[in-house]
């Protein structure tokens, strides 16, 4: 599918899609497989952001373009994903997981600080992936100030199989988390994340102080 | 009798699955096995009935770390089997974006996975806290490797814009300007990894190997050459079956490979290196020196130095084909399919990967053949742990684990190429 909606985009830092004229330093990272079933999970992600900034950038301009975060798809390779961490402020990692949760379970980890949970350290499809990413950049002192990693648990990983159905409601429904994040972040006002919209649809989020992560299940 | 088991279930900081046992009786390694038990990924048949030009982007497909070499050797060998030769820019353009896999697979493998062996670390994350300059320094001069295949290739991990008879694209003379700017900050920086890695402590061990490599009369290789071997092997691709044979061992996934008439060879970094030390730059040629390389290298633990040197002489080959470059009036060359069969043979980073291919009539693909380097190298892993683990028995099983798990990543092994890599199981009795 990437061959005939994306071909030929411009190549660089390790990264596609990159957004022009956004606010610098903030990052929105989509990782995984476009054409290995629910491990584009990532991508659909930053697919459906981008395709609201555009949206947003056409109909309402009194949304500040700058106030947008760059958004990029990446492949998980743990040593340019540490680069394209760097020198921001904000980072969200985007991508699908297998911990026996339910298909389509959301998991958030603020890793900022704390250690990526263990059952997600080797989440996707990708060896020295993204949970390498994040200690190696901690290890290196490059860790954004801000570091959150949406993890979306997978139901299959088949070649070329789109999204199945759970995946597919559960990437809508982390971009428009992701969405709430980045505006209340840009309006300097803290999340509510007890949102009846995201109770009614997705369940009880988990208190995320502990280092199983949030649950949106 | 005394006994000793040493178990590697699972051998970390490779490419794929696989695992070790090592059999000890006496203080004597009586066995010592590399067991791959990826399931097989049969490429060969399914690229039976594509058509030729979709070869190198299937096969390409086989490494994430090495895609360009798959590529490369599929082209060369679609253009040898349809009588097609790719001269001038387009043949110096694949020379420059193969340089930018070696620079970016080989540094992944120097700063990543076998530099904590020698610095005694368990892995990157828990050496770039003590180290941070220098794996910052390695993760930019990667970048730089991957910026050439990303220019070139259009992106940097199962490029697209490689074709049977060139490019789809070819970059504009501007367009390299500021990769030039990055590699004169990369040629720096993999001197500087030359000599850091020269500096660490290297168990004393040689081996007699039989290296096997390609050859080119004026080049240090990358696409093209005879297939030469330090015991006098000296012949063109298309006659490589008729010297190597496979062999299936119960306990690998992945084909075993010899020389039909001596057994168990050696093909990568130290092979290309002791074959063609002549065929390095100057620079580079100075710097394997100064690192304390003589024109052959036989320790395969100092195999991190050589592929530091040969990282160095990625960047000045790459900047040398830069500063020559001009535009190319065409991307490719025009290609009739017919009825056919092809050979090639390139070097990978791993070392020499050999591909056959034979046509249909309408270029559609009858039979396929790959010999990747991890597959041909395996029974020199082997060997190695043969011959040198008698020397190390006095350690504890730990160190003993942990110093074979060094000796595989010698080679830097690929087990998602060979089909794809490791668990040590070290039995002492």
């Amino acid at each position: 599918m990437h061959f005939v909606r994306y071909a030929l985009h411009p190549a660089g830092n390790g990264s596609r899609l990159t957004m022009t004229n956004s606010r610098p330093n903030c990052v929105v990272i989509g990782v995984g497989n476009p054409d290995r079933g629910d491990d584009a999970a990532g991508f659909a992600v930053a697919r459906q952001l981008r395709d609201g900034i555009v949206a947003v950038r056409g109909l309402t301009p009194r949304v500040d373009p700058a106030a947008q975060p760059r958004i990029v798809e990446h492949g998980g390779e743990a040593t340019a994903l540490v680069l394209e961490m760097g020198g921001v402020e904000q980072v969200f990692l985007i991508d699908a997981c297998v911990s026996g949760a339910p298909p389509g379970t959301i998991h958030r980890f603020d890793v900022s600080s704390a250690a990526m949970p263990a059952f997600a350290s080797g989440f996707s499809t990708h060896g020295f992936g993204p949970a390498a990413a994040v200690e190696l950049a901690r290890a290196l002192g490059r860790l954004p100030h801000q570091c959150i990693v949406y993890a979306i648990e997978g139901a299959s990983f088949e070649t070329g199989a789109p999204l199945s159905p759970p995946v597919a409601a559960a990437v809508a429904e982390v971009a428009r988390c992701l969405r709430d994040e980045i505006a209340a972040c840009n309006t300097g006002r803290p999340l509510d994340r007890s949102r009846s919209d995201i109770v009614s649809r997705h369940g009880t989020i988990a208190d995320g102080a502990d280092q199983e992560g949030d649950q949106y299940a | 009798m005394a006994e000793r088991t040493i178990n590697v279930d699972y051998l970390p900081r490779v490419e794929g699955e696989g695992s070790l046992k090592v059999v000890v009786r006496d203080g004597i390694v009586q066995r010592a096995e590399l067991s791959i038990f990826e399931p097989p990924r049969f490429f060969e048949a399914f690229l039976r009935g594509r058509g030729y030009d979709e070869v190198p982007d299937i096969t390409s497909r086989i490494c994430g770390i090495c895609p360009i070499a798959y590529q490369m050797s599929a082209v060369h060998a679609m253009e040898n089997a349809l009588g097609i030769t790719v001269s001038g820019p387009l043949r110096d353009l694949r020379r420059l974006i193969y340089c930018g896999e070696w620079i970016e697979s080989h540094t992944l493998h120097i700063y990543m996975l076998h530099a904590p062996d020698f610095l005694g670390y368990p892995g990157a994350i828990e050496m770039a806290r003590d180290h941070g300059d220098v794996v910052q320094r390695g993760l930019m001069l990667k970048k730089a490797g991957n910026d050439i295949m990303s220019l070139l290739g259009g992106r940097e991990i199962h490029p697209i814009n490689v074709r049977v008879g060139g490019f789809y694209r070819t970059p504009r003379r501007r367009e390299l300007t500021p990769l030039a700017e990055r590699l004169e900050w990369a040629r720096d920086a993999a001197l500087a990894t030359v000599r850091w890695a020269a500096s660490f402590d290297f168990p004393d061990r040689e081996r007699d190997y039989e290296f096997v490599a390609l050859r080119h009369p004026d080049e240090y290789p990358l696409n093209e050459g005879r297939i030469v071997s330090s015991r006098g092997l000296d012949i063109l691709p298309a006659a490589y079956e008729d010297h190597f044979e496979e062999t299936h061992v119960e306990r690998s996934t992945a084909l075993h490979s010899r020389i039909r008439e001596r057994g168990a060879y050696l093909c990568g970094p130290l092979a290309r290196y002791s074959l063609n030390f002549d065929r390095l730059s100057p620079l580079a040629q100075q710097a394997a020196r100064e690192a304390g390389l003589g024109a052959t290298c036989t320790n395969p633990y100092r195999s991190i130095v050589v592929r530091a040197v040969e990282v160095l002489y990625a960047c000045d080959e790459a900047l040398r084909i830069i500063a020559a470059y001009e535009e190319p009036e065409r991307p490719a060359v025009a290609i009739e399919p017919h009825a056919a069969s092809g050979f090639a043979a390139t070097e990978a980073p791993r070392g020499l990967l050999w591909h056959r291919y034979r046509l249909d009539d309408d270029g559609s693909v009858a039979d396929a053949r790959i010999m990747p380097p991890t597959s041909q190298n395996q029974a020199s892993i082997e060997d190695d742990l043969k011959g040198f683990v008698t020397d190390f028995l006095d350690l504890t099983d730990d160190e003993l684990r942990h110093r074979c798990e060094q000796t595989v990543r010698n080679y830097d092994p690929c087990i998602s190429c060979a089909t794809h890599f490791i668990r040590l199981e070290m039995d002492r009795g």
